[in-house]
């Protein structure tokens, strides 16, 4: 008796529509977006899809996920060509990294907390930097490195990189000490600090928003640098950053495709960890508003 | 990456402007105040002391800031330098130069049709690229503001930025073979679909390499930009929205008349990024093709590579460079000045 009224009472729904279908036609954009990051997805769901793959396994259907899976192939062999460049580019983007955060903040509390002469002209002849382009630069700076003997060592990565990314740092990092009221320096220097405890114990520990900000950057731009690192270390495989052994290595391994693709995602691996730790402040700081012209 | 960059300077870049033109700025008590009360504090000590005494007072903040500048100089400003000097002389590593004036840049435009020719591809690219960063990103992000729920909106936030991670080269590479002529797969796709007839070596062929190549990088949601259009788009006053809805505005109606007047601002961030960004793409272009084949789908910034290191021609490849230079920079001045006048 009961299961019957049951089925009664579900056709009597049935008339309308279910409301699960109700409630997704009024919330429409949702299953949209949903398909749209999917799509944003799928090149990187194939690779993971295809480091499955025998050769034969591929040929057959380079589609989905076939078994048997065939990861405790391909990594191992993808990982035997890549972890050298890999160690590399995590020392290029860490000592970079460093070396930005350190001079930068440096710099930039000199600019922000102090007046001399001099000092409004130098920070705009320092700002003018960001409108010249990466390619104007690229052949004389090469020059450059290669007359101070810097070609085909881990220094012709390293200094520009730190060089160049103070100029970022320098600018978001001012403009945050600026914003600090001068009066915690005012009565830490009452109590004797020095400037540098005054930059140390006050400045840095409050800035380690932006200075989150600025170690993103400078590590996603020195990982991801495909052109400079293959001019200046050229032929030296022991130097490879990630980008330049992926691009070598690619032609190399040629028909191996599966192994091709889990060195593509063992590549992609680090930064998606970093992002994983660092996604929050990473969509803040482009949500929180002001970014316009 | 260097997008990211740019939009940093877009923002920031407006504050430090403001600032010196002593203008009001938004963000008054983080920029504009404090810096205003240590200038005043320290303008009688410039009015009391002599240069000399200035220079000296000077010196120890030039020592904590001389790496920053030592660096700076060695490895920006003089290679910003060279290229402009060496852009009106014959020359390469290791040769005494000549000057030879302009005829670089007369050359380039009077008989290098390689270059020529890559002046069209980049218009294809830019065109294409301006498209992509400015109206998809609004369109999907009208898609994530009509989202009421906020644990969707986070994730979707979330979703938008992966694929921003991944590593360009990784991206290139995926590509570049997904377009290969014999496992590709997107002719393995077509084959599925039944239109066998439409599969070809698409980066292999001269008149679709061009094409194949602006187009790759398939849905073309451009997460960065589309949150920087999300967050205009929330800090839009929510009673503005209320009483359209109270008048019998529709959505379209809505987004036309007050959504996009309202984040305007970071559309043309997006736009002018665009620009920087496209007008000296390169790095995309030499892991897909190379520039081939037969050179159809040279670019700029490649063409430049390939004088300065293949052909040993680093005057020539100069002048490109200042060429792209001066390009980004009037495009990008330009830009802003006509959609200045659009707004007002």
């Amino acid at each position: 008796m009961s299961t019957a009224q049951a089925a009664g009472s579900a056709l009597v729904e049935g008339r309308k529509w279910p409301r699960i279908i109700r409630y997704w036609v009024r919330h429409w954009p949702i299953p949209v977006i949903i398909v749209l990051i999917v799509l944003m997805m799928v090149p990187m769901l194939l690779a993971l899809f295809i480091a499955a793959k025998s050769r034969a396994q591929f040929d057959f259907n380079p589609w989905g996920l076939t078994f048997p899976l065939y990861y405790h192939q391909t990594f191992p062999a993808a990982w035997r060509v890549v972890s050298q460049s890999i160690l590399n580019s995590v020392i290029v983007s860490t000592v970079s990294c460093i070396g930005v955060l350190f001079f930068g903040s440096l710099s930039a509390y000199v600019f922000a907390r102090f007046d001399f002469l001099g000092k409004d002209t130098v920070f705009v002849i320092i700002l003018s930097l960001l409108m010249i382009p990466a390619i104007l630069t690229l052949v004389p700076r090469f020059v450059v490195v290669h007359k101070l003997g810097l070609f085909q060592t881990m220094w012709a990565l390293l200094l520009p990189y730190i060089a160049a990314g103070q100029v970022m740092a320098v600018f978001l990092m001012r403009t945050f000490f600026v914003s600090i009221p001068s009066e915690y320096f005012e009565s830490a220097r009452i109590d004797g600090a020095s400037e540098f405890r005054c930059f140390w114990n006050i400045a840095l520990p409050l800035s380690k928003h932006i200075a989150g900000v600025v170690a993103i950057l400078q590590v996603l731009g020195t990982w991801n640098d495909i052109f400079w690192p293959y001019l200046t270390i050229g032929t030296k495989k022991e130097l490879f950053t990630i980008p330049v052994a992926l691009l070598i290595f690619n032609d190399q391994l040629g028909q191996q495709i599966g192994t091709q693709m889990a060195g593509y995602i063992i590549a992609s691996l680090p930064l998606v960890l970093l992002f994983a730790f660092t996604s929050r402040l990473f969509v803040e700081g482009l949500t929180a508003g002001g970014l316009k012209l | 990456m260097g997008l990211l960059k740019s939009w940093l300077v877009g923002r920031f870049g407006g504050v430090a402007a403001g600032q010196q033109a002593g203008q009001t700025e938004e963000r008054p008590s983080a920029a504009g105040q404090p810096q205003a009360g240590v200038l005043a504090g320290q303008r009688s000590d410039r009015a009391r002391h002599g240069l000399r005494w200035r220079v000296r007072h000077a010196l120890p903040y030039y020592a904590v800031l001389l790496p920053t500048l030592l660096g700076l100089l060695v490895f920006d400003y003089y290679p910003a330098f060279l290229a402009v000097y060496h852009s009106f002389f014959e020359w390469d590593i290791g040769l005494p130069a000549t000057w030879v004036g302009i005829d670089n840049f007369v050359r380039m435009f009077t008989q290098d049709r390689t270059f020529l020719r890559s002046l069209r591809n980049v218009g294809i690219i830019t065109v294409w690229i301006m498209f992509q960063a400015t109206v998809i990103p609004l369109v999907v992000a009208e898609l994530i503001f009509a989202v009421k729920s906020m644990r969707w909106k986070y994730w979707f936030r979330i979703g938008m930025i992966l694929p921003a991670i991944i590593p360009g080269i990784v991206v290139f590479l995926l590509w570049r073979f997904i377009y290969d002529g014999s496992v590709g797969l997107l002719n393995a796709f077509l084959t599925a679909i039944g239109l066998e007839s439409w599969t070809r070596v698409w980066l292999g062929d001269p008149r679709i390499a061009i094409w194949a190549l602006t187009f790759s990088g398939f849905p073309w949601v451009n997460g960065v930009n589309t949150l920087i259009t999300l967050a205009g788009l929330q800090n839009i006053n929510g009673e503005i929205l209320e009483s359209s809805e109270l008048d019998g505005a529709s959505r379209l109606q809505r987004i036309w008349r007050l959504d996009i007047p309202l984040v305007f601002g970071q559309i043309k961030l997006n736009l002018v990024r665009a620009i920087i960004a496209s007008i000296q793409i390169f790095e995309v272009v030499f892991v897909m093709t190379e520039g081939g084949p037969i050179k159809s789908t040279m670019v700029p910034g490649l063409w430049l590579y390939y004088n300065a290191f293949n052909y040993h021609r680093m005057g020539y490849a100069s002048a490109i460079g200042v060429f792209i230079f001066v390009t980004i920079l009037l495009l990008t001045l330009a830009s802003m000045r006509i959609f200045r006048e659009e707004r007002a």
